[in-house]
């Protein structure tokens, strides 16, 4: 290291400059004296001799001050390596804490990093649309409620065509409606997800094509609606290695030959909560002059107001517009409305506040990990005091001591950064794989450079405070220890610097009891959900769909399903076979009910959930028959059809009478089915009350290519795959076998479970990074309180105090800190529980059992925690105690 | 350099520098003492003035081509003293040639005699 060079003030520079000068003229003067000169003469000679003195004088100031002024700048920088060196070398000095610290500050900066990166792509990130603010979603409201699941929020046809011509608030209402079909040629048969989107939709949501083009007015209308096709990115560059000369060929997909138009570009996906791989054009027109149609609700409507119309004035426009509806026609309108939403309020729907939940429990553990350092740094600095008081008498500014404290800080900061941002993509990449049902489909993130500068600026800003906090603290208290002669070491060096440790672990503790009420309320809700009986056994379960290919005649469908269902049946292990739609999400409700007898405008009729099903279907999914029967092979093609309604559905339309006899039909152009059976109720998602459900025989309702296999196995499913697809494919070779899976599985993937236990899981993982980095904190505090008492401790033994005394004092401070924590916390958590009670089921938010746990949990550990040190104290030998110094 | 203050040429400051690094270079010395080390060794030729000099040693510390301290003269007066540091003794060595150099071509010009200056 170079000399140290004083810096120094102005006025001292200035003093030695002229003494310095005096020096040189009194020098001179003093020669001219000893050569005769009288002493006066002598000296003003000097003084003419030497010039302009008061020039001299000046420049030599300025000169020096310049100098001065780069000295300081490079002793500052100087210092600020130096700083960082010690801060570098203090920190590895002590590995093991500096690990722990490091560790916990980077979890906190990883979590909050990692879920930000789905804030950020939810939230904040551009959608792929032009003028997002103009851009509005329209869903149905039946009786006031958009209905949840895939099916709700969609309407008819007809109330497309009819709101396009009713209202005057929007440039352009388009309607998607999606549907799956096979992708054939240039490889195996594959399984897309086909958006169809009105012509003018491109128009609406402001977005081109990559390449090629979008579709024109005309192709809107059949048959030239069939011809055309624009493939997603995805699609693109997965199934036609990005090859841009795709644009003029035709692609085989849903037994039609299409002719690619275009391919969109990355990140564009459809306005709506569905997947979609390429974007048919829809023929809106001739579906709405089916009166029909009014009924069936497949379209999902989004429009674009028009430049200066208000989203209020538009919602009252189409108010408007379905009240007209409604009078000319109550059967199909009665009791719907339209929501005028914007379209980010409708992709991100209930993530939202699922996302600032997680959100604000990252955070949390952020902020525990900042106590933590605080904490860590505080406590180096207390132990450092008598150095620091020396170098304050010594003559280091406070500012000084500061930046040291700073230094480590950004040390800190700079290496929890770099290990963060581990922990993020850690973190994005799990959250990749329990975020999929919770997000659209198609929502990505990742280490994008927006959400790594959030991390860097938090991880900067977190640490600098968590540094500066003890940094003020401690130097503020160096005039006290200044003053402290040597026997009054023995004391605590501070009463306000160890209420502040104490503080800084009793809020850490408060956030864990936070986070811990959080994540049991959740998983609570989680056992409710797997616990709840559905109405069907979900255990040692097989589902999955076959799909065909080419199209089936009735006939050969039903000779395809008895013989498949026989090769099955045949797999050793395998205890009944069954098809039908496993009760799900909702893709299945029909809204067009009717029943024999009743006036069709007599009194709006429930939404169904409606399913052809086999003969075993029932017993294969144990749903149980109460009165009458399910299908038998009689009930076949040419016969009449019969149906199979459920109990709910049954007290609903004849609370009184028998429904076996009545006669129904799900759709007005499907014949009458007489019910011939009654059975149990079904939940769907899971955490939705039963829906009224209709069965009809599979035999005579031929729903092409669609429907789910559900196997009963005597032990472990999964065994059973491998022989699954063999018997799939011995029945038909060119079958696509799609979502083979246990029905556990398919249970725990609907969203009601898959997006809670996400939160859960992520609340869980939060809650206990949190209690651990608290009980390291209660470890610190009682620790260092121990090391500070040794001596004190020692007395009270020699004065006979028993060790079961001691231990309880020494335990002291942390069943303070506990106490703290609970007092603050608790509330807290209760407040925030009740915040989030909409993202619970048939929890409370007050739930006893679950505050304590918690409690139990914090106690034991904040006793864990200090116990340790406690029990070291009370095996401190007195005599040594008190006389080592 | 400083902005407000007049300050001596350039080519009389150039001599100053060399003259008291090439002082120094002796061995440290402080400001009285090197203006009589020049008197002398010129034979009084180049009686550098008082103000000029001290000008010179405070703007020379500027550029950290020598340093001070305060230490006691020979006849026991306080006084500051100054030493060469190595980049002053680096510029020593540079200058030198150059002004050699410099004063060559002076004294050439110098000693033409009428009609060479045509050759």
């Amino acid at each position: 290291m170079p000399d140290p060079i004083p810096t120094k003030s102005r006025a001292k520079i200035a003093a030695e400059n002229r003494a310095e000068l005096d020096g040189w003229i009194d020098e001179r003067a003093e020669e001219l004296v000893a050569a005769g000169m009288p002493p006066d003469e002598a000296r003003r000679r000097a003084i003419e001799e030497f010039g302009d003195v008061n020039f001299a004088e000046l420049y030599a100031e300025r000169q020096d001050v310049a100098a001065d002024r780069r000295v300081r700048v490079s002793l500052w920088a100087e210092e600020l390596a130096s700083d960082a060196r010690i801060a570098i070398r203090t920190l590895a000095r002590t590995p093991s804490v500096t690990a722990v610290v490091l560790l916990t500050f980077a979890l906190g900066i990883g979590a909050t990093t990692a879920v930000f990166s789905v804030v950020h792509a939810m939230l904040l990130r551009q959608l792929p649309f032009g003028e997002e603010a103009r851009l509005v979603y329209l869903p149905a409201v039946d009786n006031g409620v958009i209905r949840p699941g895939l099916g709700g929020g969609r309407h008819s046809a007809t109330a497309l065509v009819a709101l396009r011509q009713r209202t005057t608030s929007f440039v352009g209402i388009a309607g998607l409606e999606t549907a799956n079909g096979i992708l054939k040629g240039n490889g195996d048969p594959e399984q897309l997800w086909e958006a169809g989107l009105t012509p003018d939709g491109f128009e609406v949501l402001q977005a081109r094509a990559a390449i090629g083009r979008t579709f024109r007015a005309s192709e809107g209308f059949a048959p030239a609606s069939d011809a055309v096709v624009i493939l997603l990115d995805g699609l693109w560059r997965r199934r036609f290695g990005a090859d841009s000369n795709i644009i003029g060929r035709t692609i085989d997909f849903g037994n039609e030959q299409r002719e690619v138009i275009g391919v969109m570009p990355p990140g564009f996906r459809v306005p709506t909560y569905e997947q979609a791989d390429l974007i048919t054009p829809l023929d809106i027109d001739r579906l709405a002059r089916n009166p029909a149609n009014a009924q069936v609700r497949f379209q999902r409507l989004f429009g674009r107001v028009k430049p200066g119309v208000s989203l209020a004035a538009a919602q009252a426009d189409v108010d408007r517009a379905m009240r007209s509806l409604q009078t000319e026609l109550p059967r199909s309108f009665s009791g719907i409305e339209t929501r005028v939403m914007p379209i980010r309020t409708a992709l991100v729907g209930q993530a939202r506040s699922r996302l600032l939940v997680l959100m604000g429990a990252a955070v949390f553990v952020l902020l525990i990990a900042c106590a933590n350092v605080a904490g860590v740094l505080l406590a180096r600095a207390l132990a450092r005091r008598h150095e620091l008081a020396v170098r304050v008498a010594l003559g280091a500014g406070r500012r000084r001591l500061i930046r040291q404290f700073l230094a480590e800080g950004a040390v800190l900061a700079i290496f929890g950064t770099g290990v963060g941002m581990l922990v993020a993509q850690f973190g994005i990449v799990a959250l990749r794989k329990i975020t999929t049902t919770a997000l659209p489909e198609g929502t990505t993130f990742a280490l994008e450079p927006r959400v790594v500068s959030f991390a860097v600026a938090a991880a900067v800003v977190s640490a600098l405070a968590s540094a500066l906090f003890p940094a003020l603290a401690a130097t503020r208290a160096l005039g006290g220890w200044i003053a402290l002669r040597r026997d009054e070491r023995r004391a605590s060096p501070s009463r306000a610097t160890k209420r502040l440790r104490l503080a800084l672990v009793a809020s850490q503790l408060a956030v864990s009891v936070v986070l811990l009420v959080g994540a049991g309320l959740f998983l609570r809700t989680l056992h409710r959900l797997a616990a709840l009986d559905l109405g069907y056994a979900t255990e040692h379960a097989l589902t999955f769909r076959p799909r065909f290919i080419r199209p089936k005649s009735n006939a050969e469908q039903d000779a395809y399903y008895a013989s498949l269902y026989a090769e099955l049946r045949a797999i050793p292990g395998v205890v009944s076979v069954g098809g039908g739609n496993v009760p799900t999400s909702g893709t299945s409700t029909v809204t067009g009910l009717g029943i024999e007898g009743r006036p069709v405008d007599d009194t709006r009729l429930p939404d169904v959930r409606y399913t052809p099903a086999s003969d075993d279907y029932f017993a294969t999914l144990r749903i149980p028959v109460l009165r009458g029967r399910t299908f038998t092979p009689e009930d076949r093609d040419g016969a009449p059809w019969v149906a199979v309604v459920s109990a709910g559905l049954a007290k609903q339309l004849w609370p009184d009478a028998d429904p076996i006899g009545a006669r129904i039909r799900v759709e007005a152009n499907k014949p009458w089915a007489t019910i011939v059976g009654v059975v149990g109720d079904v939940r769907m998602g899971g955490a939705d009350a039963p829906q009224p459900s209709v069965y009809t025989s599979q035999r005579q309702d031929h729903w092409p290519g669609a429907g789910w296999v559900v196997l009963r196995a005597e032990g472990e499913p999964e065994a059973l795959a491998a022989s699954v697809r063999e018997a799939v494919r011995r029945v038909d070779p060119t079958l696509v076998l799609v979502g083979l899976r246990t029905l556990n599985e398919f249970r725990r993937s609907t969203p009601a479970i898959a997006d809670r236990r996400m939160q859960m899981q992520l609340m869980l993982a939060f809650a206990l990074v949190a209690l651990v980095v608290s009980a390291i904190g209660v470890y610190g505090v009682s620790a260092y309180a121990m090391e500070a008492r040794r001596h004190e401790f020692g007395i009270r033994m020699a004065l006979g105090a028993s060790r079961r005394g001691v231990l309880w004092l020494a335990l002291r401070d942390g069943a303070n800190v506990a106490g703290i924590g609970a007092v603050v916390g608790l509330p807290l958590a209760l407040l925030l529980a009740w915040r989030v009670r909409d993202l619970l089921f048939s929890t409370s938010p007050y739930d006893p059992l679950t505050l304590g746990v918690v409690l139990g949990a914090m106690v034991v550990v904040v006793f864990a925690a200090s116990l340790a040190p406690a029990r070291r104290a009370t095996l401190v030998d007195p005599a040594k105690a008190m006389r080592a110094d | 350099m400083s902005g407000n203050v007049a300050t001596p040429s350039e080519r009389l400051q150039g001599t100053v520098d060399v003259l008291i690094l090439k002082t120094l270079a002796w061995k440290p010395m402080h400001g009285y003492a090197i203006a009589q080390f020049l008197a002398d060794r010129s034979r009084g030729d180049l009686a550098v003035e008082g103000a000029a000099l001290y000008q010179g040693l405070h703007r020379l510390q500027r550029k950290g081509l020598i340093k001070s301290k305060w230490g006691s003269s020979d006849t026991k007066r306080r006084v500051r003293i100054y030493n060469l540091t190595e980049q002053g003794r680096a510029q020593l060595v540079a200058e030198s040639d150059g002004w050699k150099r410099y004063a060559a071509a002076v004294t050439r010009v110098l000693a033409l005699r009428a009609g060479d200056a045509n050759a």
